[in-house]
């Protein structure tokens, strides 16, 4: 199943990136003026458009900041671009009634089926895999409902936070991609030695998730995109380096995590008691009963299904380098 | 029970396709309208898709679900270790 949702992500560029290109490609609205005259009286009629508008490119409109009301610069004095509005502002600039009220309702569904998603997953993680292991073990069914209902509330409140930390990047995927270093790129090493290598220990492991975080946090502070401030972006211990966007930052800042990640939990495992194998059956490859063959045809195997999609990816990739 | 998810998706698109086709049609003449999408009737357009895109789940899901109906169900075997989700 994941290999089947895996062919919609290839033409996800698609979707993302050209309605971004054609939306800075189009002229840029302006205030104008056009002076008519009928029947001897001259008319004035001025299109007034707003300063975010007028500041930004195209249709993506520049960033606001909503204290001072001017629009935000980087360092080199050009205004920042919000180009989460760009898909907004093309709806509304093309859609007619009609067509224009399923998409914005396509565009909320999205947002509330993800924020849905993710709120599930937060208090069903922070009740049953901290507090209920951790925390407070052997309570009633009642107080962990309770503690769920309340880790949603504490949920919203950090989700909120974030949004005023998000609001000093220029596009919502930068701050994602960010994240995903911080959090995801250690984590999959982890997840890559302990289903592979049997000799993996506990300690190892969180050694090494430990390690990986705090370098891809070192790594953030010490570089900084090019024509950022010192700050969110970056450069909050010196600025070493200077990647050319947010982007390269974080994909360098993820290779950091994953490698430290990877190196200390090798050497923290072997310097540590190995589990014995008849605990590990199930949970690493090497030890896990293979199921038996399914009966399908080849090209309904997952390993032909991987290989082209894998393909298809490569070919894409080539194809719009 | 089980239902093919395909009947409820799919006639919830027929549905949004038929509102989107009927007044896409109805407002066919109106230029003001659609000279923002550069003077092609979206609603029409994409009416038409959404319409033959639920119908296509619709039917294909209606008649899965009569197949497994007629079909008796697979019988498990005892002692077998369920794997995956």
């Amino acid at each position: 199943m994941p290999l089947i949702a895996a062919i919609p992500k290839m033409v996800f560029p698609f979707l993302v990136i050209l309605p971004g290109l054609l939306a800075i490609g189009l002229p840029t609205p302006h205030t104008t003026t056009v002076v008519t005259e009928q029947n001897g009286a001259i008319i004035h009629s001025t299109n007034v458009v707003s300063k975010e508008a007028e500041e930004g490119r195209g249709l993506v409109p520049a960033k606001i900041n909503p204290v001072t009301g001017q629009a935000m610069l980087d360092a080199s004095g050009k205004p920042l671009l919000d180009y989460d509005m760009a898909t907004p502002n093309m709806l509304l600039h093309y859609f007619p009634t009609g067509i224009l009220g399923l998409g914005l309702t396509a565009l909320l569904a999205s947002f509330m089926s993800g924020m849905a998603g993710n709120v599930t997953a937060f208090n069903t993680v922070f009740t049953y895999d901290l507090y209920q292991s951790y925390i407070h073990k052997g309570a009633s069914d009642r107080h962990y409902l309770a503690v769920g209902r309340w880790a949603t509330v504490g949920g919203i409140l950090l989700s909120i936070g974030t949004a005023y930390a998000a609001i000093n990047f220029n596009n919502i995927m930068d701050t994602l991609q960010l994240v995903f270093s911080f959090v995801n790129a250690p984590l999959f090493a982890t997840f890559l030695l302990g289903m592979f290598w049997k000799r993996t220990t506990g300690h190892g492991a969180f050694a090494g998730l430990v390690t990986g975080t705090v370098a891809a946090m070192v790594h953030h502070g010490l570089t900084l995109p090019i024509e950022a401030h010192p700050g969110i972006h970056g450069g909050w211990i010196t600025v070493l380096h200077q990647y050319p966007s947010d982007m390269a930052q974080n994909f360098y800042g993820a290779i950091f995590a994953f490698s430290a990640n990877f190196v200390v939990a090798v050497l923290v495992s072997l310097c540590t008691k190995p589990r014995p194998e008849s605990e590990l059956v199930g949970l690493v490859h090497s030890l896990t009963p293979k199921p038996p063959k399914a009966h399908n045809r080849w090209w309904k195997s997952p390993e032909a299904l991987a290989v082209a999609i894998l393909l298809c990816a490569i070919a894409l990739n080539i194809f719009f380098a | 029970m089980s239902l093919d998810l395909r009947i409820p998706m799919g006639l919830m698109f027929t549905l949004t396709g038929l509102i989107l086709t009927v007044f896409g049609f109805v407002t066919n003449s109106d230029a003001a309208l659609y000279a923002k999408s550069l003077g092609i009737n979206a609603n029409l357009w994409w009416g038409m898709v959404l319409l033959a895109f639920g119908l296509t789940m619709y039917l294909m899901g209606r008649s899965s679900q009569k197949r497994l109906e007629k079909e008796p169900p697979p019988p498990v075997e005892e002692g077998e270790v369920r794997r995956g989700h």
